[in-house]
C-alpha cells in the first residue's frame, strides 16, 4: 500500500473520529432509570407518580437515642427541636420542596373553624341519618346538657365560640370523616409532630426538586441533606432516609466499586492477551479501532434520541467491543497468511461482510424493542460496529508491514489460541465423537432446562442488595409500622374541579366496597358536583324541620339555662351559603401540606396539546382480591388511573417478557435466514449456527441449575452473545470451506478469549445487573467457542468444501 | 390632664424644680413652645409614674413568688360563678382544686354536675358520672393542652414565668392584672385578674374576663397548704374524700 493512499485512510478515519469528539463533547447524559422500563401504560403510571411527587419523595425518620439523655422528656425535646432545625434548613434550600415537618400549632381549632364554615356542603347523605337522631328532642337534651358542661369545665372558655356557633356538634360528624386523611403509618401527632408510638421517632417528609432516580441528581440531594442534617441534628439524634434516594444511590455506588476493580483487570489481562498472542505493539492499534469507532457513534446516537442515558452510554459501548473481533480477524488474516494484500482481503471479506451482517441484524432487531434505552443501546452499537468494520478495513491494512508479515506467516499450532480449526481432520474419530457428543448432550439438556425457565421482570432483582438501605427500610417498617401494598388511585381532570368530581366518585366506589383503609381528600373536600348536592341535602333537611325545629331547641336550650339569643350564631349559619369550598379556601389551613400531597397539577407535552391537567390522589390498602375490584373500577372510567407496585410490576414483567421474547425469536430467525442465505448449504448453515445454539442451550442450562430465573439483562445480554456466537461460526465455516491456512480460528479464540476477559469479569461484580450481564456472556461464549473450534467444522461435509 | 393643673402635677412628684415661672424664663414670648414642653413633662412624668408602679409590681411579683416557692402543695374548695351572655342567669358551680407542685393538678366539680379533670404530668384523666373514664396526652390533645397550660399559668405559681408570656399590672390591695399579649389567647381571654390573701399571698380569687363582657370568677376557700396530698388523688377520679 502506498504512503499516500495509507495517509488518505487515516485522514478519512481521524477526521470522523475528530468530528465524533467534538460532537460527543456537547452530549447531554441522563441515567434515569424510567428510561430501562418500556413505553405504554407502565410508562405513563410512573410518569403520574413522578408527577404526583411519589418518586421523588424522601421520608426522613429522625431517631433520638434516649441514652444521651437524663430524662425522657429533655431527650424528645431535642428530637423535636431537630425536626424543627431541619424542616426550616431544608424549606431555606432550593433543592428541596414540600417539606412537611409538622402541623402549624393550634391546627385543631383552626381545621374545625375552616371545616365549620362548610358543613352544609360537606355532610352529605348519610350524616343526615346522624343529624336527624341529634335535633330529635332526646337528641337536643343529650347534646345542650354536654355543652353546658363543656362551657362550665376549665375548657370552656376556649370552646365557647366553638359551641355557639355549632351547638348540636355537627362539625365533630366532619371531623370523623377526617380518619381517611390518614396515612396509612402508625403514628401519633403530638404537638403537630409526626411522632412514632414509642414517642423516639419523628417522620419528616420532603420531595426533591431533582429527579432521584438520576444518580446525579441523587449525589447533590444527598450532600444537601448530609450538610442539612449536620446543622440541624442536635446530639443523639440520627437520621434515615427511605425512598428512591438510597437505591439509586447504592446501585450507582455498587457499579462505580464493581468498575473501579474489575476494569482494571479486564484491561491488564486483555493486554496480556494480545501481548502474548501478537508480540507486537500494533495489536493496539487493532485494540483501538472500536473505540475510535465510539465518539462519532455517540454523536449519531444523540442526533436521533437528543440525549442519552448512561446506561445505553455504558452498555452501548461494551457491545461496541463486539466490533474488535473484525479487526483481529483482519489482522491476523494480513499479517499471517500467506499471499498478497488484495488476495487476503479478498478472502476475508466474505466472512467480514457476513459476520457483519449478523450482527447489525441483531442490534436492528433491537431497534424495535419498547425500551427506550435498549433503543439507544442498538443505535450506539450498530452505527459503532459499522463505522468500526469501516475503520479496521481502512487502516488494519496499513499497519501491516510486508516485513510483518512475514515473520509472521503461519507457524504450526503450538497452543490451544493458534489451533487450526482446518486440523479437525486430524483428530482421531474418537475424540470427534466425543465432542460430538458432549455437544448433543449439552443441546438436549439445553431443550430441557429451557421449559423449566421462569422469567422475572421484576427489576427489583437487578436492584443492589444494599446492607444499609434494607437496614433503614426495615427500621422504617418496625418505626412506623407499614403494612402490606398500597395502590395510589389518581383522579384525572381537565380542571381542578373535575378531579375533584372524579375523585369523590372514587371515594363512594371505596365507602360502598368496604374498603377499610385508604387515605382520600374527598370527604373534607369532596368535588363541586358532590358539594351542590350536598347543599341541597342541607336546605331540604332544614326547610322540612323549621320553624318547628327553632322552638324545640329554644325550648330545651333555655330549659339548661342558655339564653335566648346564645345560639344565634348557628341560626345564621343555618341560613346562610357557604359557597362551595375549594383547595384555595383551605389553602392556609393545616391540611395545607396534605392538600399539596394529594392534589397536583401539571401541563402536558406539546405535542399532546400542552393542555392543563389536574390529579387528586388517593391511596387505598390492597390485597390479591380488593386490586382486582379497583382495576375493573378504573377500567369503566378513563379518567381513574389505578397506580399500584402489583400491578405494574406484573404489567412491566408481562411487557418485557413480550418484548424480549419477541426480539429473541426475531433475532433468531433475522440470524437463521441471513446464515442460509449466505451458506445455502443445510450442513454448512448448521454448522454456522452450532455456536449460537450451544450458547442458548448453555444459558438455559446455566439458569436453570443456579435457581431457574432469567431476566431482562439474561436476555438483552443472551441477544448480543448471538451476535457473537454466530460470528465464530461464520469465520470457522469461511475458514474450512476455503481450505486456507488457518488463522480464523485462531483469531476465533483470540476475539472468544478478549469477550470473555471483558465481558467474563463482569461475572464477579456484586451489582447483580453486572453480574447478570457477565455470567451471560461468560457462559454462552464459555460454550459457544469450543463448540466453534471443534463441533463446526466437523459438521461440514466433504462436498460442501470441494463446491466451495 | 388639662392645662390648668400640669405644673402642680409636676411639683408634686418633685420631679421638675420650679414652676410654670420657670418655663417663661426659659422661653420667654415662645409661647408655641409650650405644647413641646407639655408632651415632654407627660413623657417624664408617665416614665416616672411607670418606674415606680414598675418597681411595685417587681416587689409584688418577688413576694407571691417567695410566697408560693414555699409552698409545695395547695388544696381548697371553690366557688366558679361564670356570668356568660350564653346564660340567662350566673351559673355557679362548687368544688375542689388540690395541686402539688410542680405538675399534678386535680380539678374537681362537686356540684351541680360532678366532673374531675386530672393533670400529672404529660398525662391527663377527665371524668364525669355518664362516661367512663377518659385518659389523655397532652401533647396529642391540642384543647387540653391550652386548657392545662392556662390553669398552671393562673395557679402553678411560678409568677415570673406569667411575667414572660403576659402583661402584668398589681392593683390595690393585693391583685395581679394580667393580660395575654399573644393574639391567639387574646381573641378569647382579655383580662386575668388574681387576687390574693394579703396575710399569706396565696389565691383568694381568679376572676377571667373574655371579650365582649362574659366572666368567670373562682373563689377558693378553706384553703391548705403544704399538707399531704395522697397520690391516688392525680392518678384515678374517684377519692375517698
Amino acid at each position: 500500500m502506498s504512503r499516500k493512499s495509507a495517509l488518505l485512510r487515516w485522514s478519512v478515519v481521524l477526521g470522523v473520529l475528530l468530528s465524533g469528539v467534538f460532537f460527543s463533547l456537547h452530549v447531554s447524559i441522563n441515567d434515569n432509570a424510567l428510561d430501562l422500563l418500556p413505553d405504554g401504560a407502565v410508562k405513563g403510571d410512573l410518569q403520574l407518580l413522578q408527577r404526583l411527587g411519589l418518586v421523588d419523595r424522601l421520608f426522613i425518620t429522625l431517631s433520638v437515642d434516649e441514652k444521651e439523655y437524663l430524662t425522657e422528656a429533655a431527650a424528645q425535646k431535642a428530637l423535636k427541636k431537630s425536626v424543627e432545625k431541619l424542616g426550616n434548613t431544608l424549606r431555606a434550600n432550593d433543592f428541596f420542596s414540600l417539606v412537611v415537618t409538622r402541623l402549624p400549632q393550634g391546627y385543631e381549632s383552626r381545621l374545625f373553624n375552616t371545616l365549620q364554615t362548610y358543613l352544609p356542603v360537606l355532610l352529605d347523605e348519610k350524616d343526615f341519618a346522624e343529624i336527624e337522631h341529634l335535633t330529635s328532642v332526646a337528641g337536643l337534651e343529650k347534646v345542650m346538657q354536654q355543652n353546658f358542661e363543656l362551657i362550665n369545665s376549665p375548657a370552656g372558655i376556649g370552646m365557647k365560640q366553638q359551641v355557639q356557633r355549632d351547638p348540636l356538634g355537627l362539625t365533630r360528624l366532619l371531623l370523623n370523616k377526617l380518619i381517611h386523611l390518614q396515612t396509612e403509618f402508625s403514628m401519633q401527632l403530638e404537638d403537630g409532630f409526626f411522632m412514632s408510638k414509642d414517642r423516639r421517632s419523628c417522620l419528616v417528609f420532603a420531595e426533591s426538586k431533582l429527579p432521584l432516580t438520576d444518580s446525579k441528581g441523587a449525589q447533590t440531594i444527598e450532600h444537601e441533606l448530609k450538610n442539612a442534617f449536620g446543622k440541624a441534628l442536635t446530639m443523639g439524634v440520627e437520621a434515615r432516609i427511605i425512598g428512591s434516594l438510597p437505591h439509586t444511590l447504592a446501585n450507582s455506588r455498587s457499579i462505580q466499586r464493581d468498575l473501579r476493580l474489575l476494569l482494571p483487570v479486564a484491561t491488564i489481562l486483555l493486554l496480556l492477551l494480545l501481548g502474548v498472542t501478537f508480540k507486537n505493539i500494533r495489536a493496539f492499534i487493532v485494540l483501538s479501532v472500536p473505540f475510535m469507532a465510539a465518539p462519532p457513534a455517540i454523536a449519531l446516537t444523540t442526533l436521533f434520541f437528543g440525549n442519552i442515558s448512561a446506561l445505553a452510554l455504558g452498555f452501548g459501548i461494551v457491545l461496541l467491543g463486539i466490533a474488535v473481533d473484525f479487526s483481529i480477524h483482519l489482522y491476523l488474516t494480513l499479517s499471517r497468511e500467506e499471499g498478497t494484500q488484495e488476495k487476503l482481503l479478498h478472502r476475508i471479506r466474505r466472512p467480514v461482510i457476513f459476520a457483519t451482517l449478523t450482527t447489525t441484524a441483531v442490534f436492528i432487531i433491537l431497534l424495535f424493542s419498547e425500551v427506550p434505552s435498549h433503543r439507544q443501546m442498538a443505535t450506539l452499537a450498530l452505527s459503532g460496529v459499522l463505522l468500526a468494520v469501516l475503520f479496521a478495513w481502512l487502516v488494519i491494512p496499513t499497519i501491516v508491514s510486508q516485513k510483518g508479515r512475514k515473520k509472521n506467516s503461519i507457524q504450526p499450532m503450538k497452543c490451544f489460541l493458534s489451533y487450526n480449526a482446518s486440523d479437525i481432520r486430524h483428530l482421531s474419530p474418537l475424540l470427534q465423537k466425543g465432542a460430538l457428543s458432549i455437544w448433543i448432550i449439552l443441546l438436549v439438556a439445553g431443550f430441557l432446562s429451557w421449559p423449566q425457565l421462569r422469567y422475572n421482570g421484576d427489576l427489583r432483582v437487578l436492584d443492589v442488595p444494599d446492607r444499609e438501605v434494607l437496614a433503614d427500610e426495615h427500621h422504617f417498617n418496625v418505626t412506623w409500622g407499614q403494612k402490606g401494598d398500597q395502590a395510589f388511585v389518581i383522579g384525572v381532570g381537565k380542571n381542578l374541579e373535575e378531579a375533584l368530581d372524579v375523585n369523590s366518585l372514587i371515594y363512594h366506589f371505596l365507602r360502598e366496597n368496604n374498603f377499610d383503609t385508604f387515605q382520600s381528600l374527598a370527604p373534607i373536600l369532596p368535588g363541586p358536583g358532590v358539594q351542590k348536592n350536598n347543599l341541597k341535602l342541607w336546605r331540604q333537611f332544614w326547610q322540612a324541620r323549621r320553624p318547628a325545629f327553632d322552638k324545640q331547641f329554644a325550648a330545651v336550650s333555655q330549659n339548661k339555662g342558655f339564653s335566648e339569643q346564645a345560639f344565634a350564631l348557628f341560626f345564621h349559619q343555618l341560613e346562610r351559603d357557604p359557597g362551595l369550598l375549594f383547595p384555595e379556601s383551605l389553602s392556609h389551613s393545616p391540611l395545607q401540606p396534605m392538600l399539596e400531597t394529594m392534589v397536583r397539577s401539571f401541563s402536558t407535552a406539546k405535542e399532546s396539546g400542552g393542555e392543563n391537567q389536574f390529579l387528586v390522589m388517593s391511596t387505598v390498602a390492597i390485597d390479591d382480591d380488593t386490586l382486582p375490584l379497583l382495576l375493573a373500577f378504573a377500567e369503566q372510567n378513563s379518567k381513574i388511573k389505578v397506580l399500584a407496585n402489583k400491578k405494574w410490576r406484573a404489567e412491566v414483567e408481562q411487557l418485557l417478557r413480550k418484548d424480549i421474547v419477541l426480539l429473541c425469536f426475531a433475532a433468531g430467525c433475522a440470524i437463521f435466514f441471513l446464515v442460509a442465505l449466505q451458506f445455502r448449504k443445510i450442513d454448512v448453515t448448521f454448522a454456522v449456527l452450532a455456536p449460537v445454539l450451544s450458547s442458548l442451550a448453555a444459558m438455559s442450562l446455566f439458569c436453570w441449575i443456579t435457581g431457574g430465573e432469567l431476566n431482562m439483562m439474561h436476555l438483552i445480554m443472551g441477544i448480543m452473545v448471538i451476535g457473537l456466537s454466530v460470528d465464530y461460526g461464520i469465520f470457522v465455516a469461511c475458514s474450512r470451506l476455503t481450505g486456507d491456512t488457518g488463522t480464523a480460528s485462531m483469531a476465533v479464540s483470540i476475539c472468544a478469549c478478549s469477550s470473555l476477559i471483558g465481558f467474563g469479569v463482569l461475572a464477579f461484580a456484586h451489582h447483580p445487573a453486572l453480574h447478570s450481564l457477565g455470567i451471560t456472556v461468560l457462559v454462552g461464549i464459555g460454550a459457544a467457542w469450543p463448540v466453534a473450534l471443534f463441533v463446526s467444522p466437523f459438521l461440514i461435509k466433504k462436498e460442501s468444501r470441494v463446491v466451495q | 390632664m388639662g392645662m390648668c393643673c400640669w405644673p402642680r402635677e409636676i411639683l408634686k412628684y418633685g420631679k421638675i424644680s420650679g414652676d410654670v415661672r420657670m418655663v417663661k424664663l426659659l422661653f420667654p414670648g415662645k409661647i408655641f413652645l409650650l405644647p413641646a414642653l407639655l408632651l415632654f413633662s407627660v413623657l417624664f412624668f408617665s416614665k416616672a409614674t411607670a418606674s415606680t408602679k414598675q418597681n411595685e409590681l417587681e416587689n409584688f411579683l418577688q413576694e407571691i413568688q417567695d410566697s408560693s416557692d414555699r409552698v409545695h402543695s395547695f388544696t381548697s374548695g371553690f366557688t366558679q360563678e361564670k356570668n356568660l351572655s350564653l346564660f340567662s342567669n350566673p351559673v355557679i358551680f362548687q368544688g375542689r382544686l388540690s395541686i402539688v407542685r410542680p405538675d399534678r393538678l386535680r380539678w374537681e366539680f362537686i356540684s351541680p354536675v360532678p366532673s374531675v379533670l386530672i393533670l400529672n404530668g404529660e398525662q391527663g384523666l377527665r371524668c364525669n358520672d355518664k362516661a367512663p373514664a377518659e385518659k389523655f396526652k397532652l401533647s396529642a390533645d391540642p384543647v387540653m393542652k391550652m386548657v392545662a397550660e392556662q390553669l398552671w399559668f393562673w395557679l402553678g405559681g411560678d409568677y415570673k414565668k406569667l411575667a414572660r408570656h403576659h402583661r402584668l399590672e398589681k392593683r390595690d390591695p393585693a391583685t395581679l392584672l394580667i393580660t395575654p399579649e399573644d393574639q391567639s389567647t387574646a381573641n378569647y381571654l382579655e383580662t386575668v385578674a388574681i387576687v390574693f390573701d394579703e396575710k399569706n399571698l396565696q389565691p383568694l380569687q381568679v376572676e377571667i374576663r373574655e371579650p365582649g363582657g362574659d366572666s368567670t370568677r373562682i373563689s377558693f376557700h378553706s384553703s391548705k397548704i403544704n399538707m399531704k396530698i395522697p397520690e391516688k388523688l392525680f392518678t384515678q377520679c374517684v377519692s375517698d374524700e
